[in-house]
């Protein structure tokens, strides 16, 4: 029962990409809706000024909606695409900055400090985050109370009421789905960065 | 050599390898298997910080209207317009009425047909997708001049969504729109009260060289006569700036709005 809810809940968000990609325009809204925290999270992370934060994150949908066209879905996932762009945007963003400042301080503040997060690190725990949520209830949970609090698989059995081998099931199955998202989404992407280039 | 299974691997990446001492044995012995384990630790790791990410704050209310305004999409072209009656409902039950999300309803109704519409559209839109947000000045050589033609509004020349910037709250917002005849109109909302008054400039971002526009009353709209010969490609970010009565013509450095011109 569970299972099933959560199965369609993965279509429905995979139809977003799709949707996304075929330039539905009510997709880009839902896309904002998922994905926007996430994006204004990651610029938040690597700029020091909130509002240089929000103006990338209005120009990454932006840039993503018009850009679509090269959006595969098949290739990777709409938020990873998203995270990409974001990084390349903030990479051209300091770049601007540095180059306005070494010509013309005067309306600029105090030199901004160097990013405050890695990029990588950031990436993969939202897109780590993204596929958790996508979980079944069971293996989500199960997840959750062995990594935020850190509960063996036997306290993890005692709680839920679970036998121990389901526990280790939901475990091994939650993982592997969390790995194979990491590892197309993290890859040492080659297409996802030239994409995100042209934009 | 037999590798072991997933669920082997899992466990012992999970530190209880007191019940797999023969899969630990395995792993002094076997490249594969070790880096997988690594692998599978290290992503351990990287799931275990997900927790405060599982519920982040939504970004301003605001930004949807300017990223639907900017990508040309048509519930921002009529946002600003009577709302067509099917509409309503829709917007009544949203709490961001206006530029709110319609769910899944596809907006056909204020699109051309398919066939000619995405391609004449996406031409005038891909040259603007250059120029959105802040990446424009990067790409600002390529695009110079081409935003003349941007459908829908053949009057609006170029549109910037203005942002609040430093240190100004983010309920300040505003637009800017180049209008035919070298004109720019100026909208505010919400800007901090100054002791002087306000002051529009058009800066290149690229030198940071800028002019100023005009002064702009308390919190009012404004429509200012631009250069005829002024290149709006490269003094394409509007600012609108804090200055005090202090005889100094020069900009100030406190910037209470800034947009791009796309």
């Amino acid at each position: 029962m569970t299972a099933q809810r959560d199965q369609a809940t993965a279509v429905v968000a995979d139809g977003v990409a799709v949707r996304f990609a075929a330039g539905d325009e009510s997709a880009l809204r839902e896309a904002y809706d998922q994905y926007g925290s996430a994006v204004l999270h990651l610029a938040t992370r690597l700029l020091r000024s909130r509002a240089d934060a929000e103006d990338i994150t209005q120009a990454v949908f932006v840039s993503a909606w018009l850009a679509r066209d090269s959006f595969d879905p098949a290739r990777g996932s709409l938020l990873g695409w998203l995270l990409a762009i974001t990084r390349r945007k903030v990479i051209d963003l300091v770049r601007v900055q540095q180059r306005a400042e070494r010509v013309e301080d005067a309306i600029r503040r105090q030199p901004e400090p160097p990013p405050a997060a890695s990029a990588e690190e950031v990436v993969e725990q939202l897109v780590v985050a993204d596929e958790l949520a996508r979980l079944p209830d069971d293996q989500r949970r199960v997840l959750e109370l062995a990594f935020y609090d850190d509960l063996t698989h036997q306290q993890i059995s005692e709680t839920t009421g679970l036998a121990l081998g389901t526990v280790k099931s939901h475990i091994r199955r939650g993982m592997a789905a969390i790995k194979r998202r990491w590892e197309v989404d993290d890859a040492p992407s080659g297409h996802r960065a030239a994409d995100s280039a042209r934009l | 050599m037999r590798h072991l299974d997933t669920e082997q691997l899992t466990l012992l990446a999970f530190d209880e390898p007191s019940q797999q001492t023969t899969a630990a044995a395995h792993l002094t012995s076997c490249d594969t298997c070790r880096d997988e384990v690594a692998e599978l630790r290290r992503l351990a790791g990287v799931v275990a910080h997900t927790r405060p990410l599982r519920a982040l704050p939504p970004p301003p209310p605001r930004l949807w209207s300017a990223i639907a305004a900017q990508a040309g999409l048509a519930e921002a072209a009529t946002g600003t317009a009577a709302a067509p009656s099917g509409r309503t409902s829709d917007a009544a039950a949203s709490p961001d009425a206006g530029s709110g999300p319609r769910g899944p309803v596809r907006p056909t109704d204020n699109r051309p047909p398919a066939a000619a519409g995405p391609a004449r559209q996406r031409r005038g839109l891909a040259k603007l997708a250059l120029a959105a947000g802040v990446i424009a000045a990067v790409a600002a050589g390529a695009v110079a001049g081409v935003w003349w033609d941007r459908p829908p509004q053949p009057t609006v020349l170029a549109a910037a969504a203005l942002t609040a910037y430093g240190d100004t709250p983010a309920s300040a917002t505003g637009s800017a729109d180049v209008v035919a005849g070298n004109r720019l109109r100026l909208h505010v909302a919400g800007l901090p009260a100054v002791d002087g008054y306000y002051e529009v400039w058009l800066i290149d971002p690229d030198t940071m060289k800028m002019f100023s526009v005009g002064t702009l009353g308390p919190g009012a709209d404004g429509e200012f006569s631009l250069p005829a010969n002024a290149d709006l490609a490269a003094y394409r970010l509007v600012d609108v700036s804090a200055e005090h009565f202090d005889n100094n013509t020069a900009h100030s450095g406190d910037s209470l709005l800034r947009g791009l011109l796309t």
